[in-house]
C-alpha cells in the first residue's frame, strides 16, 4: 500500500481544494486561542506584585513595593538585591536529587519580570517574561512558576486540579 | 502486521537515527523567539517513514525517538509531556492520511499535526504546573506550530517528489 502512498503525494497537486477545512481548523484554534488569552489573562495593572511557586506551592512573593516574602518550603532558597526600582531574584532549587539555579530581573516600578539566567535543560524559560501581554514563567524541569500576584478581591478563571 | 524483513529493520533503524539526530542537533540551538518552539525536523523522517512503509512503522520510529531523544537529551522528565504530544499529534495526522487518501495534502496534514503537538503540549504543562495561566502562550505556539508544520510538509512533500521513484523502490 505505501509504495502507491509515494506515487500518491507524487502524482498530486501541492494545494487541493480539501486542505482549506484543515486551515480553518488551524485558524480557529489560533482565534481561540486569542479569546482565550483575553479572557483569562489577570490584568497586569491590578497585580500586587509577583508569586513564585515550586512543585505547586506557593515559595514566595514579592510585591511591587519591595517586600519580598518567603514560605517555608523544602528544596528552595532565595537570594534577593533589591533597590527602590529593581530587584534581583537568585533562586536555588533541589530537584530530583539535582541543584539547579534561576535568576529573576524584576524590574518593580514597570512591573515585568524576565528571566535573567538559568541552567535548566533546553533553557526555554530565558524566553519569558511577565508584561507586555504575557503574565506568566514557567521553567517545568526546575519545577518553577512565576506568575502575578492578584489582590485579594481577585477571583481565578480557573485552576486545574 | 507482517514480519519485519532484515531490510526493513535496517531502513527503520537508519530512519529513527536520522530522527534522533535531527532531534539532538536542534536541541543543541539555543532557543529563539518563543519559549519551546522547535521547527521540529525530527518529524519528517517519522513522516516519511508513515507515508513510504504505513502507520505502525510510522508510529515504531516517532516512539523510539521520543524515547531516545529523553534519554539522550537528558532529560527524562520531559517524556511525560513529549510523549502524549508525539502520540496525540501522529494520530490524528495518520487517521487523517488513512481517512482522506488523496483527498488533503501531505502539507496541510504536517501543519494540523504541529499545532496540535504543541496545544497538547501547552495543556501538559498547564496540568503539570496546575495552572492555567501558561495559557497566554498558546497564541505563539500555535503560530510556531503552524510555521513548524509548514517547514516540515514542504520538506517532505520536496523528498518524496524529488527522490526517483526507482530510489523508492529500493526500500521494499
Amino acid at each position: 500500500m505505501s509504495r502507491r502512498d509515494i506515487d500518491l503525494v507524487k502524482g498530486s497537486p501541492r494545494f487541493r481544494l480539501s486542505d482549506l477545512w484543515i486551515y480553518a481548523v488551524v485558524l480557529c484554534l489560533l482565534l481561540v486561542s486569542f479569546a482565550g488569552l483575553w479572557l483569562l489573562s489577570p490584568n497586569a495593572t491590578q497585580a500586587t506584585g509577583i508569586e513564585i511557586t515550586f512543585c505547586g506551592k506557593r515559595a514566595a512573593t514579592l510585591e511591587w513595593t519591595g517586600r519580598f516574602t518567603e514560605y517555608p518550603s523544602e528544596r528552595i532558597s532565595f537570594a534577593v538585591e533589591s533597590t527602590a526600582e529593581s530587584a534581583v531574584i537568585r533562586i536555588t532549587v533541589e530537584v530530583d536529587g539535582t541543584v539547579g539555579h534561576n535568576e529573576l530581573q524584576v524590574d518593580l516600578s514597570a512591573h515585568t519580570v524576565a528571566m535573567e539566567s538559568a541552567d535548566c535543560t533546553g533553557r526555554d524559560c530565558t524566553l519569558m517574561k511577565i508584561g507586555n501581554g504575557s503574565d506568566s514563567i514557567l521553567c517545568l524541569p526546575h519545577r518553577l512558576v512565576v506568575s502575578l500576584l492578584q489582590g485579594e478581591n481577585w477571583i481565578p478563571d480557573g485552576v486545574i486540579l | 502486521m507482517k514480519a519485519f524483513s532484515p531490510k526493513k529493520i535496517a531502513v527503520l533503524g537508519v530512519l529513527t537515527t536520522l530522527s534522533l539526530l535531527a532531534f539532538l542537533l536542534e536541541s543543541l540551538l539555543p532557543p529563539i523567539f518563543v519559549p519551546g518552539a522547535k521547527a521540529g525536523l525530527s518529524n519528517l523522517f517519522s513522516t516519511l517513514t508513515l507515508v513510504a512503509y504505513g502507520v505502525p512503522e510510522g508510529f515504531l520510529v516517532l516512539t523510539v525517538r521520543i524515547l531516545l531523544g529523553a534519554v539522550f537529551g537528558g532529560n527524562i522528565g520531559a517524556l511525560i509531556y513529549s510523549l502524549p504530544a508525539g502520540l496525540l499529534s501522529f494520530t490524528v495526522f495518520a487517521l487523517l492520511w488513512v481517512w482522506k487518501k488523496g483527498k488533503v495534502s501531505l502539507f496541510s496534514l504536517c501543519i494540523l499535526s504541529a499545532v496540535i503537538h504543541n496545544a497538547v503540549q501547552l495543556f501538559a504543562h498547564c496540568l503539570i504546573v496546575s495552572t492555567l495561566s501558561l495559557l497566554s502562550y498558546a497564541p505563539a505556539l500555535i503560530l510556531c506550530g503552524a510555521v513548524a508544520g509548514a517547514i516540515v510538509g514542504a520538506l517532505a512533500e520536496t523528498a518524496i517528489r524529488y527522490i526517483p521513484s526507482a530510489q523508492w523502490d529500493k526500500l521494499y
